[in-house]
């Protein structure tokens, strides 16, 4: 029994997929579409859509969803200025699984509450941006990263919790991009506070690392970097090796 | 004759439509009462709460006339993780009551740390399957193992009745039944690649 998933995500940005380094400069990698296809063909484990624009520009691309949920037979997640019911239920009849929440849930954690009554939990992931100061205090943010989440992270994973949240998504920001490895020492804390099921995200280095992270702390890995770039380099290879799975 | 997919207000019914369309020309989704006619199958999906599930359906009165429907057809009908919830008795999830075409009841997973046990069972899970059931025939011959994907935090224990597949998640769970015209997979077939493509292949040849 091996739970542990392995998850590409794709970070859209106006239209196109992109790759971030700590939230910020972002590289153009390619079409979504033909990206989705690919990642179909490899039959991926899942799949994470994030579009890092749809909060700021308050629009969500239902017409980029359609195309990319049509392509697919496995499962997908999207995340991205996701703020009501009635978004939520056009995502998810779209053919999506999962939506993920980022700012709204922390704006409105009753939105995460009425979205698990009304869809169930499995339908809700939370995701939480976590940053580490120069003194090694993780801290929250929200809205891409630019404002401060005013709660400890421990409080706040169980306010989504008791909100019935069914998936948490920590994305790690001063790893992202940077394939340094996952944060070890944030995966261990935050795994001992949750009871639902957890994904990483921010670091990946490779598919060791990945396998060393899924023996040592029992939780899903979400990656981008690796299975848009060529090994160790930043040319664009869309990929997902099998040895990951192995 | 038409195979038929229940809309039940929540969740999409299209992700299961796209699934089978793949083998059938003659698919239609179910939106009310008057959609029940002429079916040769029925599909329940599900993605979403229990209760609100079943409130939807009751709301444009295809609860009682699916119930009565079944009775008269006795139709191959195939429940899709929360739908199979719906053909069951009952469920800890909601209030209400299912269909209750299939002895069956379902309880909460419980978070167990020791064993990882977290809630909702989320990810691919390898399903250990009857080989008399035509819903995973040929499974043995093109895949060996069968895996599939789950998203659910709720269960059904093991029947002597009618479970035809088994799986683990910190205990055994019926992961796939089978009960006079009634079928029901826990996973979502419509979201796992080939195994999916095939299992839905065995139910549109079912006769």
């Amino acid at each position: 029994m091996n739970l542990l998933r392995v998850i590409p995500v794709l970070l859209i940005d106006n239209g196109s997929i992109v790759n971030t380094e700590r939230f910020r400069r972002r590289h153009y990698i390619g079409d979504p579409l033909n990206t989705v296809n690919l990642f179909n063909d490899f039959e991926v484990d899942e799949l994470i859509v994030l579009d890092i624009n749809a909060s700021k520009n308050d629009q969500i691309d239902y017409l980029l969803l359609e195309e990319i949920a049509g392509e697919s037979f496995m499962p997908m997640s999207y995340g991205g200025g996701i703020k009501s019911i009635e978004e939520i239920e056009k995502i998810l009849s779209i053919g999506f699984e999962k939506v993920i929440l980022g700012s709204a849930a922390f704006l409105n954690p009753d939105l995460v509450r009425n979205a698990a009554r009304i869809f169930g939990s499995q339908a809700i992931v939370a995701s939480v941006d976590v940053t580490r100061s120069i003194t090694h205090k993780y801290r929250i943010r929200y809205l891409n990263g630019s404002r401060k989440n005013i709660y400890a992270i421990d409080d706040y994973i169980k306010l989504l919790e008791d909100c019935g949240v069914g998936e948490i998504l920590i994305n790690c920001i001063h790893r992202d991009g940077t394939m340094k490895g996952y944060d070890d020492v944030l995966i261990n804390i935050v795994s001992r506070m949750t009871t639902v099921p957890l994904i990483i995200l921010g670091g990946a280095r490779s598919s060791a690392c990945i396998k060393s992270m899924h023996a040592e702390h029992h939780i899903s890995a979400a990656a981008s970097s690796i299975f848009v770039y060529k090994e160790n380099t930043k040319s664009v290879l869309i990929n997902f090796p099998a040895k990951v799975l192995g | 004759m038409t195979i038929g997919i229940i809309n039940c207000g929540v969740g999409n019914a299209g992700s299961v439509y796209k699934m089978i369309s793949l083998f059938s020309d003659d698919v239609t989704i179910i939106h009310c009462q008057e959609d029940l006619k002429s079916l040769s199958k029925l599909v329940v999906p599900g993605v979403g709460a229990y209760d609100a599930a079943i409130t939807h359906l009751k709301k444009v009165d295809l609860f009682d006339s699916l119930k009565i429907y079944l009775e008269h057809y006795r139709v191959p009908v195939l429940g899709i993780c929360l739908g199979m919830q719906i053909l069951a008795r009952q469920s800890s999830e909601g209030m209400l009551a299912g269909l209750g075409c299939v002895p069956l009841d379902f309880k909460r997973f419980i978070y167990n740390p020791h064993e990882n046990i977290r809630v909702p069972h989320m990810g691919w899970n390898e399903v250990d399957f009857s080989q008399e059931c035509p819903l995973f025939s040929g499974f043995a011959d093109d895949f060996g193992v069968a895996r599939f994907y789950f998203a659910h935090s709720y269960y059904a224990d093991v029947s002597e009745e009618c479970t035809v597949a088994r799986t683990e998640y910190g205990r055994s769970f019926t992961s796939a039944f089978a009960y006079k015209n009634f079928y029901g997979v826990q996973f979502h077939p419509e979201k796992s690649h080939r195994y999916g493509k095939k299992l839905i292949q065995n139910f549109v040849d079912l006769l």
